[in-house]
């Protein structure tokens, strides 16, 4: 078992055409990379499984206390990766072709007595459910049983870090939400800290205690699931992790007569939109200056007919009133997608020549707010999930 | 293992008859084989030539083949068998140059090699002089053959251990240093037996090559029955007077040749590089 912090990592490496520096604590939990391809995540991991060495920087491991340098340039310290006890799967999973599952499996068992391998095998292969496989060659098994196998030969060896490479990218759905729920399962009955690298919005949600959003050799932002993905820090981690709408602004005014803490006016085009985070992010808010909200899909608010419509698209006027509807806009259907449950739109605000809004809706909303009926309607982006980030430099 | 059946497809490719093609086909296979034919032809019926399979003359010439070849093969995989990994793992300035060196012996004429050699190791070669200043004289002494041999045959194990390295995974050796395993340990539970098919090719080739060899052993070892007089140097010499033996020694060395080439097919279709052999990454 972990407590706080399991590991503190700074990889700085330097090759060809891309520079990595790449600073992260990992405590006692699930930490995904995330990141585009190309963007470093591997590299970090093959430093910290010690297989490739950074020319910069320093990596301990702190597990309970017991602090081990693994790396560290400045004082010559690089402990060879056969030493470092962490388990490390590639995303090629590199099963060793010519050895059984079990052979696989009790690889890095060699010290210990035949039997006391046995039965190490035998716990490993009931705890991935691999117990009738033992026997079977890595090619004569499915992509997902390969996986798991892959998972319990780094796990033999009592790891104190378990390092996964894109470790789903070659299974189909069912395969893939399986696993998640499995790698999960492994990291709270074993307490081993999981860092995991994905180029997946999927998988990070599904697995990540905290996201690490790392781009072009650079950590962005490190956060809870929520913090990533609906509080991204800036423009490209708003881009990276997929948020739908990302909208332009300027700021025109802070606070407003009667509103609440954290009002912040925004002009985004011809519009005036009220944003309310209590615990702005962006640093430079004087009016004039340049600014950047991000919204999901599934955060635009369609009204229904009756709603009374009171904004008149001044985000200012009924800002802080209870009730009151604020950054209401008229629109119209660009581009309807259809999707078996949900749907999704683009669409225009009337009278000004702003960029479309993506909208996501179920698809039974899309029907019982008479959407197919409806040439215009309108909708709310409500100023609480309006999110302010800086632009990028 | 698993053996998948091909269809026979017949494409047209060739804008020209086929009769034409069958026809040249047919003339170079019977060029190629009719030597062997005709070697057979004269030594089957032969009982005489049979006797002669007990004469010191041929079975001082087997037992010198057999010891030389054996220990030119040892030395060649435990010598070139660091190289050939170096060669298919590091890159490092001067990998081209070394690997053309270390082809050179496959193109060098072997009388040239011959030559070369006995400028090496002779009594006023370059290295020759401080070991006869030794005491120890190489030149026309079983080492000779040896040396001979090894010069002219290490290069194809080389080869074959290089692609056969190339052909695993590297990530397979880092996973098995992550699993606590050194880099040596690793070499011989990861490398060398998924690149074993490769390894026992090379040593096979490198076998027959040494086998075979003639041209720079007689120029460099000389040809002193029981010494020097390996199969190919007994078969020139008894030429002259004793036919019988020439040929029994010719007809064991095709036998040897043919088998040799049968189980090098055999290892190359195993080798990892083969899909029939299966690979890690097919999903």
């Amino acid at each position: 078992m972990c407590d706080d912090t399991a590991l503190r990592a700074d990889v700085v490496r330097t090759l060809p055409g891309f520079s990595l520096a790449a600073q992260f604590d990992v405590g006692c939990e699930v930490l995904v990379l995330f990141g585009p391809s190309g963007s470093g995540k591997s590299l970090t991991l093959q430093a910290i499984a010690g297989v490739d060495r950074p020319d910069g920087g320093s990596i301990v491991l702190d597990i309970d206390g017991d602090e081990t340098v693994l790396f560290d340039s400045a004082a010559g310290i690089d402990v060879k990766p056969q030493q470092r006890r962490i388990g490390y799967v590639p995303q090629s999973l590199a099963l060793f072709p010519h050895l059984t599952v079990q052979e696989n499996i009790t690889y890095g068992l060699r010290g210990q007595s035949k039997s006391e391998r046995g039965e190490a095998a035998k716990r490993l292969l009931a705890l991935m459910r691999l117990s009738d496989l033992q026997d079977r060659l890595p090619r004569q098994l499915s992509g997902g049983q390969r996986q798991r196998v892959a998972l319990a030969r780094a796990l033999a060896v009592e790891p104190r870090l378990l390092l996964l490479d894109e470790p789903f990218t070659a299974l189909d759905g069912p395969t893939r939400r399986a696993l998640r729920h499995e790698v999960r399962r492994l990291h709270e009955e074993r307490g081993v800290p999981v860092l995991l690298v994905t180029h997946d919005t999927d998988e990070a949600f599904a697995l990540a205690d905290r996201i690490a959003v790392i781009d072009a050799g650079r950590v962005l932002q490190i956060a809870d699931r929520d913090g990533v993905f609906s509080r991204p820090v800036s423009r490209r981690v708003a881009e990276l992790v997929g948020v739908e709408n990302i909208l332009p602004g300027v700021v025109r005014s802070v606070g407003s007569p009667g509103s609440s803490a954290g009002d912040v006016v925004i002009n985004w085009g011809e519009m005036a939109l009220l944003v309310r985070e209590p615990r702005p992010t962006v640093a430079d808010l004087t009016p004039g200056a340049r600014v950047d909200l991000a919204l999901g899909a599934s955060q635009i608010t369609v009204l229904k007919e009756s709603d009374p419509v009171s904004s008149d698209s001044d985000g200012s006027e009924n800002a802080g009133g209870e009730g009151g509807r604020a950054n209401v806009i008229a629109v119209r259907a660009a581009r309807i997608e259809m999707a078996r449950d949900t749907i999704r739109m683009d669409l225009l605000p009337q009278g000004s020549a702003a960029t479309p809004l993506r909208l996501e809706i179920p698809a039974y909303a899309y029907y019982r707010l008479g959407l197919d009926q409806r040439e215009q309607f309108h909708v709310q982006l409500k100023p609480e999930w309006l999110h302010l980030m800086a632009t990028n430099p | 293992m698993m053996a998948r059946a091909v269809p026979m497809r017949a494409l047209r490719t060739a804008p020209f008859g086929s009769a034409l093609i069958w026809a040249s086909a047919a003339a170079l296979v019977l060029f190629l084989v009719l030597p062997i034919v005709a070697l057979f032809v004269e030594v089957v019926p032969n009982g005489g030539a049979w006797s002669t399979i007990n004469d010191p003359v041929v079975t001082d010439a087997l037992r010198l083949s057999l010891i030389t070849t054996a220990i030119t093969v040892g030395i060649t995989v435990v010598f070139g068998t660091p190289v050939a990994y170096l060669l298919a793992r590091r890159q490092f300035r001067g990998a081209g140059l070394l690997d053309t060196l270390i082809d050179m012996p496959l193109v060098l004429p072997p009388a040239v090699a011959g030559i070369a050699l006995l400028f090496t190791f002779g009594r006023s070669g370059l290295l020759g002089g401080p070991i006869e200043d030794a005491g120890v004289s190489v030149a026309f002494t079983t080492v000779a053959v040896v040396i001979a041999q090894v010069f002219v045959a290490a290069p194809f194990y080389v080869r074959a251990a290089r692609s056969g390295f190339e052909s695993v995974d590297p990530e397979l050796e880092r996973v098995s240093m992550t699993l606590g395993e050194g880099e040596l340990r690793t070499f011989f539970r990861i490398t060398v037996p998924l690149a074993a098919p490769a390894l026992l090719g090379g040593i096979v080739m490198t076998w027959a090559r040494a086998l075979g060899e003639f041209g720079a052993t007689i120029m460099f070892a000389g040809s002193l029955r029981g010494v020097t007089e390996t199969i190919p140097l007994s078969i020139y010499n008894s030429l002259q007077d004793d036919l019988d033996a020439a040929l029994v020694l010719s007809a064991v060395l095709v036998a040897v040749s043919f088998v040799v080439l049968l189980i090098f097919k055999a290892l190359l279709r195993r080798s990892p590089l083969s899909p029939a052999a299966g690979g890690n990454r097919d999903v």
